[in-house]
C-alpha cells in the first residue's frame, strides 16, 4: 500500500494505516533529526513533533505521490522553528557539533568532521541528498531554492566534502 | 572541462543522482564510457557518498512511538472540518441526523455549563432549613451535588483521557474525575450527652476517623463539640444524613474542588520520570564514556530518582485527600426557651420601685454601718495618738496666752 493511500485511510480514521506510516518513517525521520541535534532526548521529541504536525495537517495533504517530501518538509520546518528557539534561548550547544561526546564517538568521525567544515546551506543540501535521499527538485521545494541553485550547491558541497575528506580521512585513520 | 566535454561536471553528478532521463541520460552515459576525466569525477563523487554512509546512526529509541491521542484529534478536526465546509448538505440530505446533531450540540453545552459551574460549587442551606424537615431538605442539595459529580464525570471523561495520555509511555491509568469533598454541618441538639457517642457511632460505621474535635461546657454558654471528621468519600453522604439525624440543622455546606488535572499532570510527570530514570540505567548498564560520563549519569540518576519520590509522595498526599472527605462538624447543646409575659403592669412597677427603695435604703444603711465598722478602730486610734496632744498644746499655749482669744 502506498504513503499516500496510508495517510488518506489514516485522515478517515484508520489508525492502523497511521500506524504502518509511522513505521514505515520514524526510522528515516529519527535520523534526520539525530544527525542535526546534539542531544539524543531533543531529536527523539524534535521527531515525536514532526509526526504530530503530520497528523495535524494531513487534512491539507494533497495526495500526488510525495508524501515523502512532504514529511521531510514538516521535519525541516520544525527543526528550523527549534532552532530559532534556540537562538532566542541562547542557552543551547550548537545543533551541529562533530566533536559532541554525547553522539556516537566512532561512527565517521571524519565524516562529521568534513561536514562542519561546511558552508551551512551547502552541507544542508548534502545531507538532504545524501541521508534523507531527497530529489533535486524536493530539495528546491524544501529550501525555496530554484532546482539549478540546488544542483550548483549540491555539486560544491560535494566537492568542499572531498577535499575536507582526504587529510582529514588520512589523519584520523592513522591515528586509529 | 565545458569547453572539451559536452557533460557538465554537474550535469555527471545529476546523471549519477538518478536525476537525468530520456536523452540526455542516453548521452552522458556514452560519453562517460569513453571520458577519463568524468570517470574520474563519477569515482570520487561516489567515494564521496560511500564515505558519507560511514556516518551510521544509533536505533530509534523505543520511546518513540505513534502519537495515538494527536491521531484522535485529526481525526476528530477532519470531521468536524467536513461539517464547517458542508453543513448544509448534510441538513439536506439527513435532516434526522441534523437534528440529532442540534440535541447533542445542547446536551454538550449544557453539560459544559454544568461541568463549569460544578467545578467549584457551594451550597448554603442557611438557617431556613430549621422551618422543615432537616433530612428531608438537606439530601436534595446533596444529591444535586452527585448527580453533577456524576455528569461532570460524564462530560469530562474524553478530555481526561486526551490528556492523560498525551504522552508516551504513562504507567497509571487517570480516570478521571477526581473530586476532593469537604462539607460543612452545624447542628442544634436537644439531648447533648447523647451526642458524643452518637458521632462516634457513625463514624466508626463510615470508616473514618477524627481530625480533631473539641469539647466545650462553660459555665452560661451552651455545651458544644466542633470538630474535624475524615470520611470515606464512599459513605460520605451516608454519614451525613446521620449526622443531620441528631439535630436541628442550622447550616450545611458541601465545596467540591477537581483535582483532576492536578493528577493527571502528576501521573504523567512520575511516568516521565520513570522513564527517564529506566533509560538513565540502560546508559549506566552500557557505560561506554569515562568516568566522568558515568559520574555524570549517577548524579543525573539522583536527580530523577528525588523528583520521583517527591512526585509520589504529592500523588499519596493527592489519593488520601481523594479517598476521605473531610466534614467540619459543629453541634452545638439546645438551650431551653425563656418565658415571655408581656409588659408589667404600671402599679406591679410601683411596689417593685418601693420594694427596691427600702432594699436599696436598707442596702445603704447596712453598707454605712460596716464601713463604720471597718473605719473607727483606726480613727480611734489616730484620735488617741495624735489629737489628745494636739489639744492639750492648744489649751496649755495658745488659749491661756494674754491677748489670746
Amino acid at each position: 500500500m502506498t504513503d499516500d493511500q496510508l495517510i488518506l485511510q489514516a485522515r478517515s480514521g484508520s489508525r492502523e494505516a497511521f500506524e504502518v506510516l509511522f513505521e514505515r518513517y520514524r526510522g528515516p525521520i529519527w535520523q534526520f533529526f539525530r544527525r542535526r541535534t546534539v542531544d539524543v532526548g531533543r531529536a527523539e521529541e524534535l521527531a515525536q513533533d514532526t509526526f504530530v504536525v503530520l497528523l495535524e495537517s494531513a487534512s491539507k495533504y494533497e495526495a500526488r505521490g510525495v508524501f515523502r517530501a512532504y514529511l521531510f518538509g514538516i521535519a525541516y520546518n520544525v527543526l528550523s522553528a527549534d532552532r530559532r528557539k534556540a537562538t532566542r534561548r541562547r542557552t543551547d550547544p550548537l545543533d551541529f557539533d562533530p566533536s559532541s561526546p554525547k553522539g556516537d564517538p566512532d561512527a565517521g568521525l571524519w565524516v562529521r568532521h568534513a561536514l562542519a567544515r561546511l558552508d551551512e546551506d551547502d552541507r544542508e543540501i548534502l545531507m538532504l541528498r545524501e541521508y534523507d535521499e531527497l530529489s533535486y527538485q524536493e530539495i528546491a521545494d524544501l529550501r525555496r531554492l530554484p532546482v539549478n541553485t540546488v544542483r550548483s550547491k549540491l555539486f560544491r558541497a560535494r566537492m568542499a566534502l572531498k577535499a575536507a575528506l582526504v587529510p582529514a580521512d588520512d589523519s584520523v585513520r592513522m591515528k586509529r | 572541462m565545458n569547453a572539451v566535454h559536452p557533460v557538465a561536471p554537474e550535469d555527471l553528478m545529476a546523471y549519477l543522482d538518478g536525476e537525468v532521463s530520456g536523452a540526455a541520460e542516453r548521452d552522458i552515459h556514452a560519453h562517460l564510457a569513453g571520458c577519463d576525466a568524468c570517470q574520474q569525477l563519477a569515482a570520487d563523487l561516489r567515494d564521496g557518498s560511500g564515505q558519507l554512509r560511514e556516518w551510521q546512526i544509533e536505533e530509534v529509541p523505543s520511546s518513540l512511538v505513534a502519537p495515538e491521542m494527536q491521531h484522535r484529534q485529526m481525526v476528530q478536526r477532519e470531521r468536524w472540518t467536513s461539517l464547517r465546509w458542508r453543513p448544509w448538505r448534510i441538513v439536506a440530505a439527513r435532516p434526522f441526523v441534523a437534528g440529532a446533531a442540534a440535541v447533542a450540540a445542547a446536551v454538550v453545552i449544557a453539560s459544559a455549563v454544568a461541568l463549569q459551574l460544578g467545578s467549584k460549587q457551594t451550597i448554603s442551606m442557611g438557617s431556613s432549613i430549621a422551618m422543615s424537615d432537616p433530612i428531608a431538605d438537606s439530601l436534595a442539595p446533596a444529591e444535586r451535588l452527585a448527580l453533577q459529580g456524576q455528569n461532570g464525570a460524564q462530560g469530562q471523561q474524553g478530555q481526561f483521557e486526551r490528556v492523560g495520555s498525551n504522552r508516551t509511555d504513562p504507567e497509571r491509568e487517570t480516570p478521571g474525575p477526581h473530586i476532593v469533598r469537604t462539607a460543612t454541618l452545624r447542628i442544634v441538639a436537644g439531648e447533648f450527652n447523647r451526642i458524643r457517642p452518637e458521632v462516634d457511632r457513625i463514624l466508626k460505621g463510615a470508616g473514618g476517623f477524627v481530625g480533631e474535635i473539641t469539647g466545650a461546657d462553660r459555665p452560661g454558654t451552651p455545651r458544644s463539640i466542633r470538630g474535624t471528621l475524615r470520611i470515606p468519600s464512599a459513605h460520605f453522604d451516608a454519614a451525613l444524613v446521620e449526622l443531620r439525624r441528631l439535630g436541628r440543622v442550622t447550616e450545611d455546606s458541601q465545596t467540591t474542588e477537581d483535582v483532576t488535572a492536578t493528577v493527571v499532570d502528576l501521573d504523567v510527570r512520575l511516568a516521565n520520570a520513570r522513564v527517564t530514570e529506566k533509560r538513565l540505567s540502560e546508559v549506566l548498564r552500557n557505560r561506554t564514556g569515562g568516568v566522568a560520563d558515568v559520574l555524570e549519569v549517577e548524579r543525573e540518576i539522583a536527580r530523577v530518582r528525588t523528583e520521583i519520590e517527591q512526585f509520589e509522595a504529592q500523588r499519596k498526599q493527592l489519593d488520601r485527600r481523594l479517598q476521605y472527605a473531610t466534614l467540619r462538624l459543629e453541634i452545638v447543646e439546645e438551650l431551653a426557651a425563656s418565658v415571655n409575659l408581656g409588659p408589667v403592669p404600671i402599679p406591679t412597677r410601683l411596689r417593685h420601685a418601693i420594694a427596691d427603695g427600702v432594699q436599696s435604703a436598707m442596702r445603704g444603711l447596712l453598707e454605712s454601718t460596716l464601713f463604720m465598722l471597718r473605719v473607727a478602730p483606726a480613727m480611734l486610734l489616730w484620735v488617741t495618738l495624735f489629737g489628745l496632744p494636739a489639744w492639750w498644746i492648744v489649751r496649755r499655749y495658745v488659749l491661756q496666752r494674754p491677748g489670746g482669744v
